[in-house]
């Protein structure tokens, strides 16, 4: 074959010009990217979740379930200036000092959204597309703080509707005592009386104390989230309202007119613009659940975290994208993980009831979600494991202890919590009422205990030890790094 | 239930100590099943070759053809016979002659296998010797015999043995082989690699068919491990070609198709962002790219003592070489003519 010289050798040489410079900035806008939602109330885990997973794809010495790793092929990971320039970026540097600090601390509690990304340079793993060099995945990941999550199904409320289940709920067992001030705040309200702002922030700040006050007691339920976070919407209107009884007339001017609208604003304002930034564009989900906290705060709090998950999660855009969502770039989320986290204050002979409790408590979220197609799977998992298993024999009994410094004082301690039932469902029938809150105050038969441990300490320049995080991850991005 | 513990039980170790445990850090991960992607990892090392079924399969269809065939031309021969003993006659001898190029062809591929196999087998007891784990001597003299036919090698040769008495060590004197017998093929496989990237290169971006152009390359990837294969170790034949083949696209999966950190040809046209911007350009360096890495890998499969006092080629070099050497004469190849490859697939 007769290939001449016409040109090619200056071809060759723009070839190579234009590759050097397009490879930095163009380079990078092609790559795929992958948003991985991580959802959790708040004292779920969700920073130490996102924190450990950032530095463990850093320092991928302890991720050897991780497919990718597993075979060699993952080059290099690295963080990348993240795709939304108005969010501000996840402080993964402070999070890591302040497990890192002497006496190490668990990262502060979010207060606000974050947002960061990885990008992973890896090799795919079949032989024909390896040929063609390494291929980079964007991992974008958000973090906020939990309270907010649940503003996602007032979304689709009306305000009637929110405020009766909202007043039922508080005549419950699990809440009457909490709600004591604002009901009296409450009778001294007339909703048909005309709009008097003092009477309606003294009720919007009862309203507060009473979810407050729950909170502290262990229940999940507690809309709307901004009540407990405001962010930077603090003293607002869209934040000054409270749930009210409907009168026979609500007048133009009322303060139940007024309730009304101010709920319509915040869902508005602050619920549908969180769900539309942060929430509807995601490919994977994972969803963090602190079971064994709610199991120790009694069946109340059990009852009530599995409601209100469920809820939350019917807001989410789950299935198999089909092509109409190709076509148009909508995105579903196709996988979901069920995640127990915290596991490692239970010794690994009880992961798995544990992983099969939060798997029992989503079954709804989970058959809804399988039915459209997205894949789902329960798992027990520590994102930074900061305790050690130890078995001792007490009385001839092997008893499965997890050992760890205790936070509060830097004791070390040795725990064991209590035995998970078998069958998560004898836990669940025994939160299980005709509501959430008309559930018992304390298990029959059973008690368990929640515990405190400081953060571990690891070597510099390794990922944190964790429980199945490189599980977790495979399960959720593997399948993007073939 | 099972005798086990039902309350929560907290242990305070300064008040109770226990025996010493492990820290989080250092404490094993909890024995789970290792999952589906490990266990792929582990497989993917070991590739599966035929099963027993498989194997009995094509023996058996092997066998039913050769005595289909063999009747076949028995029958035909018959029937010649009965026409005129002449042409029956005749008939015979060609077929004789027929069986004997035949034998002689299976021999020829046989043989071409075996130097292939003799090739491994030297770089895997060369790799045994640099540790002291076999005598380096007895790597030399295998050397000695692959090379010996060849005029180019009489003087290295020579030099290797001079150099065997005051040379104990068994590194030192691998080493002083690799450079003297080795360095010269090194330097012809590195320069037919790049050969063979650049007419890649060249053929993609004037071929205008998709199809042609795929063809092309796997023709001309083929000839380049046949020509690296016979720069090391001499011919080898179909049977032998087809196996270094599929060692190395083993060899290409087992590495991940480069040792990439020190590629930069990949990432910068792997992303695709040349390609969206001239589609035949960015599949000329992709393809040059390629065929660079498949050219390392046959280097690496086929040359006989690994790479210890040499460095090993490098793809990206190799790609920036071939395709410099559209334009500008590079030192390293004198005799090429400056301006396209002039040698057909």
């Amino acid at each position: 074959m007769a290939l001449g010289g016409f040109g090619l050798g200056g071809l060759a040489d723009d070839l190579l010009d234009g590759l050097d410079r397009l490879r930095e900035g163009a380079a990078s806008a092609f790559d795929p990217t992958l948003r991985l939602g991580v959802t959790g109330l708040s004292g779920a885990g969700k920073t130490v979740f996102i924190t450990s997973l950032v530095a463990s794809l850093l320092d991928r010495n302890r991720m050897r379930l991780l497919g990718a790793e597993a075979e060699g092929r993952i080059e290099a990971a690295m963080l990348r200036p993240q795709p939304d320039p108005d969010v501000p970026r996840f402080a993964i540097e402070n999070h890591l000092s302040a497990l890192a600090a002497t006496p190490p601390r668990w990262p502060e509690s979010t207060r606000s959204v974050s947002q960061i990304r990885v990008a992973i340079r890896f090799r795919p793993g079949s032989w024909l597309s390896g040929l063609a060099g390494p291929a980079t995945l964007n991992l974008d990941i958000v973090d906020y703080p939990g309270e907010w999550l649940l503003d996602l199904p007032l979304i689709e409320q009306e305000y009637d509707d929110w405020a009766a289940g909202a007043l039922a709920a508080a005549q419950s067992p699990a809440r009457r005592a909490h709600a004591a001030g604002w009901h009296k705040a409450l009778a001294a309200a007339e909703p048909s009386a005309p709009h008097d702002e003092a009477v309606a922030e003294a009720l919007a700040g009862a309203y507060r104390d009473y979810l407050f006050a729950c909170r502290q007691a262990g229940l999940s339920a507690l809309a709307p989230g901004r009540f407990l976070m405001p962010g930077d919407l603090a003293g607002s209107p869209a934040l000054t309202f409270a749930p009210l009884p409907r009168p026979e007339r609500g007048a133009r001017g009322s303060l139940y007119a007024e309730m009304h609208d101010r709920f319509d604003a915040y869902r508005r304002v602050v619920a549908k613009p969180f769900f539309r930034n942060h929430f509807a564009r995601l490919d994977r989900q994972v969803v963090l659940i602190d079971a064994l906290g709610a199991v120790a705060g009694g069946p109340r709090a059990l009852a009530d975290l599995t409601a209100t998950m469920s809820e939350t999660l019917a807001a989410f855009r789950h299935g198999r994208p089909g092509w109409l969502d190709r076509v148009t770039g909508a995105r579903r989320i196709d996988r979901i993980l069920f995640v127990a986290s915290k596991a490692d204050h239970l010794h690994h002979a009880q992961h798995g009831r544990l992983a099969r409790l939060v798997e029992a408590m989503l079954a709804e979220a989970a058959r809804r979600a399988a039915f459209r197609g997205a894949k789902t799977r329960g798992m027990a998992i520590a994102a930074i494991r900061a305790t050690a298993e130890q078995d001792v024999t007490e009385k001839g009994k092997r008893v499965g202890l997890v050992r760890g410094t205790r936070a509060s004082d830097g004791h070390e301690v040795a725990i064991y919590p209590g035995a998970l039932p078998e069958d998560p469902a004898s836990l669940l029938a025994a939160a299980g009422g005709a509501m959430p809150g008309e559930a018992p105050a304390s298990w029959p038969d059973m008690s368990y205990a929640t515990f405190q441990f400081a953060p571990p300490r690891w070597p510099h320049g390794e990922g944190p030890p964790h429980l199945r995080l490189d599980q977790a991850v495979e399960f959720l991005i593997g399948d993007r790094l073939e | 239930m099972t005798g086990e513990r039902r309350d929560p039980l907290i242990i305070d170790l300064s008040e109770t100590p226990l025996p010493p445990a492990p820290t989080p850090a250092e404490a094993p991960p909890p024995p789970d099943g290792a999952p589906a992607a490990a266990e792929r990892a582990l497989r993917g090392v070991g590739r599966p070759g035929l099963s027993a079924m498989g194997r009995l399969f094509w023996i058996s269809a092997l066998g039913l053809v050769g005595i289909w065939v063999a009747t076949g031309i028995e029958g035909f021969l018959r029937e010649l016979f009965t026409r005129s003993d002449w042409l029956g006659w005749g008939a015979t001898a060609l077929a004789a002659v027929l069986a004997v190029t035949l034998a002689g062809f299976i021999i020829r591929e046989l043989a071409a296998l075996a130097r292939v196999q003799r090739v491994g087998e030297i770089r895997r007891r060369a790799t045994l010797a640099a540790s002291g784990a076999e005598k380096a001597d007895d790597v030399l003299d295998a050397l000695a015999r692959l090379y010996r036919g060849r005029p180019a090698m009489d003087e290295p040769l020579a030099r290797v043995d001079a150099a065997r008495p005051d040379t104990p060590d068994a590194a030192a004197l691998l080493a002083v082989a690799e450079r003297t017998l080795l360095a010269p093929l090194d330097q012809r496989a590195e320069r037919a690699v790049a050969r063979a990237a650049r007419k890649v290169a060249a053929i993609t971006a004037v071929v205008p068919m998709p199809a042609a152009d795929v063809l092309a390359v796997l023709v001309v990837n083929l000839a380049m491990i046949r020509e690296v294969a016979e720069i090391y170790g001499g011919r080898a034949g179909a049977l032998g070609s087809w196996r270094l083949l599929r060692t190395v696209a083993a060899h290409l999966v087992a590495t991940g198709a480069v040792a990439a950190t020190d590629d930069l040809l990949g990432p910068m046209v792997g992303g695709g962002v040349l390609g969206k911007l001239s589609r035949r350009f960015g599949e000329a360096a992709v393809n040059a790219a390629l065929t660079a890495r498949v050219g390392v890998a046959a280097v690496e499969v086929c040359r006989p003592l690994p790479f210890a006092a040499r460095p090993a080629p490098r793809a990206a070099g190799l790609v920036l070489d071939a395709l410099r050497g559209w334009r500008e004469t590079p030192e390293s190849s004198a005799g090429e003519t400056p301006t396209a490859p002039r040698r057909k697939g």
